[in-house]
């Protein structure tokens, strides 16, 4: 059990756990009683302090849900032109099950050349993040899995594991750290496909607060329930006291009033009207395929500024997500998709640096798996489509902006055909433990004590990818 | 114990005794005596406050136990009438909730938590709508009404459908082993080897932590690092899941499905009845099918001829049961083979060469009738067409179909062919796009599509063939008709060949270790007990399993029971970690009264209403909720009891207690039968009963996660009581609290139009369950007044805001 999570309680035999101390103790029993408010303060989180000084404050994930091909965007692999039309060579197995049939090694449809000082070999996908900031991303090429479906695909990059409901990463940081500005949740999800994200074995509180899409119903982003429903919401809560203390003796309403809080504080973040023409036009906000993704970057910065520590921002489609599918249509679909996040992505860096947030702020842009080198048979019953790539968990590419980690680097690599990550792999656990290293705490002492035992995000393994920190 | 060869290695774990160290849980039951004169539980509470020298609470006033008991036993706040009729005992108020039908919804949810049942769609991508779990449901309510006991429940519950005949008494035990199969594992799984186990170490884990309180998943990979539980075990009971089938069948391409299994829900007799006329059926279509192929080969042989100018390009989109669509070129004339389950469809892209009437022949077969929905430009039309069954889908059961569609502009042209939820969806195999509407009768277009099939060849017969058919067809029509729909429930069903599982290191199902492990109990009861039952060789063993777990030598399933019985009075068990009894749990703060009250349960013949009294009417149960500086320095967690635990309700009591403030929920009486057509409405069948307020569905789903449900489909053991910002925020501006609100605004000002004093005080009574005091009367009506004076709002509208006030008050959302 860790120790910084509990509060011992004479006369008991095992101490009480945080998890009932959150869960159990709301009611009127003193200091106790400020316990969701404690949560997101200093005080009520689980580390007392720190492991070290934090490189960053929050992170930022641009998650391009559906799979980004790393053969088409960033790991350059001149064997697939070589190859393409034949076999993958014996020295490439593919997995024993994979999604879909494969087919024969196609090539890269996209223009490839040297970008920036660092001279990164890239595509021409991205060409606006390439152009203005490929000197200042850091590249991870080795970032594996098992997850060959969407669905356990992104629980592994969320959670650490593909199955079973545990709690992700931006949970474990707000259970870690708190919030940074207690009139707001600490943690939020932009545009999820998969909203409310179950916890896990961790309270509710800590899960992220989803900022839904916006649709002809309501066509700002927000959040739920956040728009007062009726008018003179301050004599209500008069009200609301008055009646408590008359018919109780002990008005218990601190979740309340930072409900009245939240309500003055967070429509104005929400209102990117008050952001200037140039801002905007930064990302891409007025044109027609930038517009929407724009909107959820800018509302993310504002987000960070405001203290938000973890914030998921989902370019995807409405209703399935995998926005990023191309099993037919690669060079079309990748394009397309890469047009909609291309200035915003690049705006938002811009943006960050200017106002200073780069340096204690983590951007993180990358997909829940990659894509094969071969074509995929499109169906068991046509199989006629040769340009599309099926989905690959076992070695891809996610690059990082910003707080802690190397401008310009590339970490790891996969093989001639980008089918596996070959060298300096980094897993899952150790993608989780380098974030929650960079944001100061050493991932073996984040835990949380749930049916018999200790949990960690990083389950019982991890290590740090240090070749990638600054 | 090292590398020990395996038959030894087994024989050691049988034979020796646990090691001193084992855990608490396993220690023998014996009953304790209790240290006092009076009610025992009371003895056991007093002895440990004595020892820090602090006195319980008194009883809670009356209004206050009265709300805590209807609501702990029922779910539901007492209503006004009993209200005014709570000077009655407490004794006999506790015999009439306890009989009350409304008893069995509020316990039964208790139990479903645990087994993980949840209304309805699961929120997780990957996890489809388990359909028809609905019936384990009702089961589970039906059981704790009529005060099941417990090793029959359990029993029922994993072995249902191996009990012998003497003893399958009604539907229950076909009905209740949907225990095993409502759980939440991820259908489109890629890998089948890993699939399979991973199903069955799901049921383990629920199983074992439901009646055991040990999570045995942990020794899947390795032995139990804490408690006494090896791989082989696992293994063994891995061996007795595996024999079990809880799917109809197991494609190893995800793609083609793995449904769970169904059974008929229906008496012996009815579902032989059914299976009879499912046989004569068969044998006349055998006899349909000969005589169409007869006809077929006397037929004279014709040429086929193109059909002119009519075929065009086709494109499809497909739904294939992965949640993408896809377009597919299609080769002339070519359909698509659909694999979807639920709610098939398929969406055909025409290109239409200039403006006209147009037609589809499509050909298809369906075995039994399965008329389809046309879609045209995403428009309904309203016919159903296809509706013609081939009686067979092998190649010589299809047939051209005609579909119109009518003057179209030229130009694309979407065409979509949709069934319903659970409805056939025939299968298609060619298309044709043709001008003008071909009557079906017409010889000479199908003449035109070449040979015909022995189902096409029904269009030439001749007149004496054609009536033959017709009456064959009508009799199959009439046989259809007798044959009763009988109402399905989730199927579970021992595999036609046991197979024992050896060791699967790691959990990886491509390696084993060893031996196949026997299938067999768990040897940390002893092994006297986990031999006590041997499986016969062609059984599963989830009978012995079960029997195992009732023998009231186990240690554990009495112990574990009786403290989930105490944690849902209480809010907390007398060991804190309802499903874990390990050595890394909690240890029980009153061991003794909890072996007490596990011994009470066993020999009162498993009754669980028999422990709720013994619990009920003891003055700890009864004592007030109120802190105070001593106890809240003595017991400051209040695991002495020193005080009532207060605590936040439970999200369904939430809703339930709003939508009863509307009269909405007819209270059924103590000692009838519950009619669940009358209870539609409470929030334990409101997701997927249909029947939310217009525009509610939505709000009420999200309200579940919100107030601390988990709907992932994962066991709850212990529900989340936190109490947040967002629920705050919700109580304040979503318009679910508001619906609620201002009908209950509109009630009182209609039966109390010119009183607001009285207005004030039925609805603190209401929501309540107490007259307000002057200083809370006072603050009602000075808010409505003001809200009408100063605000200009409505009446309507000033008591809205304070009945919202209400709902969002502690006492409402609270158990005190």
């Amino acid at each position: 059990m860790n120790k910084t999570s509990s509060i011992f309680c004479p006369g008991q035999s095992r101490p009480l756990s945080r998890r009932d101390w959150l869960r159990k103790s709301f009611l009127g029993l003193g200091a106790i009683a400020a316990a969701d408010v404690m949560a997101r303060g200093g005080a009520g989180t689980a580390l007392t302090k720190l492991h070290h000084r934090p490189a960053a404050k929050r992170i930022l994930y641009i998650f391009l849900e559906g799979g980004l091909s790393q053969l088409d965007s960033y790991d350059h692999k001149p064997a697939l032109a070589k190859f393409a039309g034949q076999a993958l060579p014996d020295s490439i197995r593919p997995p024993q099950f994979t999604f879909a049939k494969q087919g024969t090694v196609i090539p890269s449809p996209f223009a490839w050349k040297h970008w920036g000082e660092s001279g990164t070999y890239a595509s021409d996908l991205f060409p606006e993040v390439n152009s203005r900031f490929i000197d200042e991303l850091c590249f991870l090429h080795s970032l594996h899995h098992s997850s060959n479906d969407h669905v356990t695909a992104k629980r592994v990059l969320h959670t650490g594991v593909p199955i079973e409901i545990r709690p992700t990463l931006g949970s474990w940081l707000v259970y870690g750290l708190g919030a940074m500005n207690e009139n707001l949740p600490a943690y939020i999800d932009i545009t999820p496909t998969d909203p409310n994200r179950p916890t896990g074995f961790l309270p509710g509180k800590f899960g992220g607060a989803a900022i839904a899409r916006p649709d002809k119903k309501s066509p700002k982003l927000a959040w739920e329930n956040l728009a007062p429903a009726f008018t003179k919401q301050e004599r209500h809560l008069q009200f609301l006291r008055d009646f408590e203390s008359a018919d109780r003796g002990d008005p218990q309403l601190d979740e309340m009033e930072l409900a009245f809080r939240m309500q003055t504080e967070a429509p104005e973040l929400l209102d990117l009207e008050s952001e200037t023409p140039a801002t905007k036009k930064l990302y891409g906000i007025g044109e027609d395929h930038t517009d929407e993704f724009g909107r959820a970057l800018l509302l993310a910065r504002r987000f960070a500024e405001a203290g938000v520590r973890y914030i998921t921002i989902n370019h995807a489609t409405p209703r399935y997500g995998n926005l990023w599918d191309q099993h037919s249509e690669l060079e079309a679909g990748h394009r397309g998709n890469a047009n909609a996040v291309d200035r915003p992505i690049a705006g938002l860096l811009h943006d960050l640096k200017m106002r200073g947030l780069l340096d204690d702020t983590l951007v993180i842009c990358g997909s829940e798996f990659g894509r094969t080198p071969t074509f995929e048979f499109f169906d068991g019953v046509t199989g006629r489509h040769r340009n599309g790539r099926d989905h690959n968990p076992h070695g891809f590419t996610t690059w990082f902006a910003g707080a802690g980690v190397k401008p310009g680097h590339h970490h790891g690599a996969t093989d001639d055909f980008g089918y596996y990550a070959v060298k300096d792999k980094v897993d899952i656990h150790d993608f989780h433990a380098t974030l929650l290293h960079l944001m100061g705490i050493h991932h073996e002492a984040l835990t949380y004590f749930h049916g018999g035992r200790d949990f960690r995000l990083t389950d019982v393994y991890g290590q740090v990818v240090r070749g990638i920190l600054s | 114990m090292g590398r020990m060869p395996m038959p030894l290695f087994a024989f050691l774990l049988l034979s020796v005794p646990l090691a001193a160290d084992e855990p608490w849980s396993l220690k023998p039951l014996v009953r304790p005596t209790p240290p006092a004169e009076g009610h025992p539980v009371d003895a056991f509470i007093e002895a440990k406050l004595a020892e820090v020298g602090l006195r319980q609470n008194d009883v809670a006033d009356p209004h206050t136990l009265l709300r805590r008991m209807t609501l702990d036993l029922t779910g539901l706040p007492p209503t006004r009438e009993e209200i005014g009729r709570q000077k009655s005992e407490v004794g006999v108020q506790i015999d009439r909730l306890l009989a009350s039908p409304h008893y069995g919804e509020r316990w039964g949810r208790h139990w479903l938590d645990v087994a993980r049942y949840v209304q309805g769609t699961i929120k997780v991508p990957g996890v489809a709508a388990i359909d028809l779990a609905e019936p384990y449901r009702d089961y589970v309510v039906r059981s704790f009404n009529e005060d099941k006991t417990y090793d029959r429940f359990l029993t029922e519950q994993l072995a249902g459908d191996l009990l012998p005949a003497s003893q399958q008494v009604g539907q229950d035990p076909l009905v209740a082993p949907a225990f095993l199969s409502i759980g939440q594992w991820f259908e489109e799984c890629t890998d089948p080897n890993k699939l399979r186990l991973d199903l069955v170490d799901e049921q383990i884990s629920t199983a074992t932590r439901a009646f055991l309180a040990m999570d045995f998943s942990c020794a899947r990979c390795h032995d139990h690092k804490f408690d006494p539980i090896s791989t082989r075990d696992y293994h063994a009971l891995a061996g007795i899941f595996r024999s079990t089938e809880i799917t109809s069948y197991f494609a190893d391409e995800w793609k083609d499905g793995r449904p769970r299994a169904l059974r008929p829900l229906a008496a012996e007799a009815e579902v032989k009845k059914a299976e009879e006329i499912d046989r004569e059926i068969a044998a006349l279509r055998t006899r349909r099918l000969t005589f169409l192929t007869k006809a077929q080969e006397s037929l004279a042989a014709k040429a086929a001829t193109e059909v002119q100018g009519t075929v065009l390009a086709f494109e499809a989109e497909h739904f294939d049961g992965h949640k993408d669509l896809k377009t597919i070129p299609l080769a002339q004339g070519e359909a698509i083979a659909l694999r979807r389950a639920i709610e098939p469809w398929v969406r055909y892209r025409l290109v239409l060469p200039d403006p006209g009437a147009y037609s589809l022949l499509v050909r298809y077969a369906a075995t039994d009738p399965a008329p389809v929905q046309l879609e045209i430009e995403g428009k309904f039309v309203d016919a159903r067409v296809l509706g013609d069954a081939t009686h067979g889908e092998t190649p010589a059961h299809f047939r051209w179909g005609v579909v119109p569609l009518g003057e179209r502009p030229a130009g694309r042209c979407f065409v979509r062919f949709k069934a319903g939820r659970n409805e056939p969806f025939p299968t298609l195999d060619r298309l044709l796009l043709v001008k003008g509407t071909p009557a079906s009768d017409d010889h000479t277009w199908r003449e035109a599509l070449g040979p015909p099939t022995p189902e096409e060849t029904r269009f030439f017969l001749s007149e004496t063939d054609r009536k033959t058919l017709t009456e064959i067809e009508t009799r199959l029509a009439d046989l259809r008709k007798s044959r009763p729909v009988l109402p399905l429930t989730l199927a579970v069903r021992d595999a036609a060949a046991p197979i024992d599982l050896a060791v699967h290191p790691g959990g990886n199902p491509y390696a084993t270790e060893g031996d196949p492990v026997p299938r067999g109990n768990p040897g940390l009861a002893g092994s006297e007990l986990a031999a006590a039952f041997p499986i016969p060789a062609e059984t599963s063993g989830r009978l012995q399993f079960a029997q195992w777990l009732a023998d009231p030598r186990n240690p554990l399933t009495a112990r574990v029971m009786a403290n989930r019985i105490w944690h849902w009075h209480f809010g907390s068990g007398l060991v804190r970690t309802v499903d874990d009894f390990g050595k890394r749990g909690a240890t029980p703060t009153h061991p003794e009264l909890l072996d007490w009250l596990a011994c009470e349960l066993i020999e009162g013949g498993w009754s669980i209403k028999h422990l709720h009294r013994i619990i009920l009417s003891s003055a700890t149960y009864q004592a007030s909720s109120a802190p105070n500086p001593d106890n809240l320095a003595k017991d400051p967690d209040g695991t002495l009891y020193s005080r009532f635990p207060a605590r936040r309700l439970e999200v369904e009591v939430i809703y339930d207690g709003m939508l009863t403030s509307i009269g909405k929920v007819a209270r059924q009486n103590a000692g009838t039968p519950l009619d669940t057509s009358k209870s539609k409405d409470r929030a334990l069948y409101i997701l997927t009963s249909s029947r939310s307020p217009l525009g509610m569905g939505v709000e009420i789903r999200k309200m579940f996660p919100l107030f601390g449900f988990d709907d992932s489909g994962r066991p709850m053991h212990d529900r989340d009581e936190s109490v947040t910002a967002a629920q705050a925020l919700w109580w304040l501006n979503n318009p679910l609290p508001r619906f609620y609100a201002g009908k209950l605004a509109e009630k009182l000002l209609k039966e109390h139009p010119d009183k607001p004093t009285e207005r004030a005080r039925v609805l603190h009574e209401t929501l309540l369950g107490r007259p307000p005091g002057s200083g809370a009367e006072a603050a009602m009506l000075g808010y409505a007044t003001d809200l009408v004076k100063n605000e200009g709002l409505s009446e309507t509208e000033a008591w809205t805001r304070v009945a919202l006030g209400l709902f969002s008050s502690q006492s409402f959302r609270n158990l005190e």
